[in-house]
């Protein structure tokens, strides 16, 4: 997680920020304030996350600008639902801690709940 | 032969009549971890004795007296006998098939699980850490989502993750409990219990067994988990902390998860006061759980031992 993956996290922040197509030095300047990373190691790791699909880039004079390719939220969408869909894939990948219930059945339990707390002192 | 036939009838006397028993048992329920650990030890024991009876038709003194046997010239004379006649070579070759086909289909199919989850974690872990902020104080990564979720990525380099909605929906005492629900998971490696139950299921898919230990682990693996939370807070909270998650209505589409009715049971189960088991009835079954396992592998030792006792060392 240290090194690069953080850096890369750092550089998706940047990018997902951004307004418009940014060359690596813009990135650099943004990055700044809470790092000092050099020139060429963030060229090195905008360069990963090209290969890697997270940016898109376009030669423009002497280098390359870079964009995020999709917005931060879609990349969240996307692990939410996969994180609730209810399939046997997902259940071995991850565990969650409950599954989806029907509000009538809630309702009941949240009653029931009451009860029990009313029947016993609080801990 | 008369071995073979024995593992063989205890395979199939065992898938039969064992899963049943332990379904309907009622101190399943307060013996969530013991009744995981019997239903491992069925899914193991049920393909393990088929194989040994398999295997020690092939090698008629067992691979434990095989290398004995061979130091005495007897016991190559009988090895060679009991492949001598047609009708031994055919039953030989049937052992020998199902043996290689237990073998592969186990391998198979928990290799296909294991790594299909394997990869799915990993391809998750990649976005996730992208998107998500790590909350050093909790130790969790939180995603900023309307839905309240809470989860955890087992394996090397897992976590727990949040929705920002499931941390600002729970509150302290009810955060500290699904924390110590998820870390019973990530600590009871319960991903690789689920994973190869999965992988047993796929490679069997005919055997009833193997569908009801893996939905049986599935469950109860969450009222282990359930019950580490209770540890760590109290019943009611745990309950709470539920249902908190569970009446999620900010997302649209139908609330049915694969097993509807587990959530309801879990938190009827937390309502009301479960003594623990006793440590006695605890010790049987625990005993009783590792027996199964272990009676396959000493009926294929005992021939062996018989063999080098008796043939070998003929004392006509």
């Amino acid at each position: 997680m240290r090194g690069f993956g953080e850096l890369e996290a750092a550089i998706m922040d940047v990018m997902w920020a951004a307004e418009a197509a940014l060359p690596v030095r813009e990135v650099l300047n943004r990055l700044r304030p809470d790092r000092e990373p050099a020139f060429t190691t963030v060229q090195t790791v905008m360069d990963i996350l090209y290969r890697k699909g997270w940016v898109d880039r376009r030669l423009e004079g002497r280098g390359y600008r870079y964009w995020a390719t999709a917005g931060r939220d879609d990349y969240v969408a996307g692990l939410m639902s996969s994180a609730l869909k209810s399939s046997p894939d997902r259940a071995a990948a991850l565990a969650r801690f409950v599954e989806r219930m029907n509000p009538a059945e809630v309702e009941e339990l949240r009653a029931a709940l009451e009860a029990a707390r009313t029947g016993e002192p609080p801990p | 032969m008369n071995t073979a036939m024995l593992l063989l009838t205890y395979a199939v006397v065992l898938g039969a009549v064992a899963p049943a028993m332990l379904q309907r048992a009622s101190w399943v329920e307060r013996a969530p971890r013991l009744a995981m650990a019997a239903w491992r030890s069925l899914t193991v024991a049920v393909p393990g004795a088929a194989l040994l009876a398999g295997l020690t038709m092939v090698v008629p003194a067992s691979p434990l007296g095989a290398p004995l046997a061979r130091a005495l010239d007897a016991c190559v004379m009988m090895m060679q006998d009991s492949y001598a006649t047609p009708q031994r070579v055919l039953i030989i070759m049937v052992a020998l098939l199902l043996s290689v086909a237990i073998i592969t289909r186990v391998a198979y199919g928990v290799g296909v699980e294991l790594g299909r989850a394997w990869w799915e974690r990993r391809r998750h872990m990649a976005v996730l850490r992208m998107v998500a902020r790590r909350d050093v104080r909790l130790d969790v990564l939180v995603v900023h989502h309307r839905a309240a979720i809470a989860y955890c990525l087992p394996g090397r380099g897992g976590s727990i993750v949040l929705s920002s909605s499931a941390l600002s929906a729970l509150g302290d005492r009810r955060l500290a409990a699904v924390l110590a629900h998820e870390r019973a998971h990530l600590r009871g490696r319960h991903h690789l219990l689920t994973a190869t139950a999965r992988g047993l299921r796929r490679a069997f898919p005919l055997i009833t067994l193997f569908a009801t230990a893996e939905r049986e682990i599935d469950r109860l693996a969450e009222l282990a988990a359930d019950d580490a939370a209770v540890h760590a807070s109290d019943r009611l909270t745990v309950a709470d902390a539920l249902l908190t998650l569970a009446d999620d209505h900010v997302l649209p589409g139908p609330a049915l998860g694969t097993t509807p009715h587990d959530t309801g049971q879990r938190v009827r189960r937390l309502l009301k006061r479960t003594p623990p088991l006793h440590p006695v009835v605890t010790l049987v079954i625990a005993l009783l759980a590792w027996t199964a396992m272990a009676a396959p592998l000493v009926a294929a030792a005992m021939p062996a031992v018989a063999t080098i006792g008796v043939d070998c060392c003929p004392t006509r």
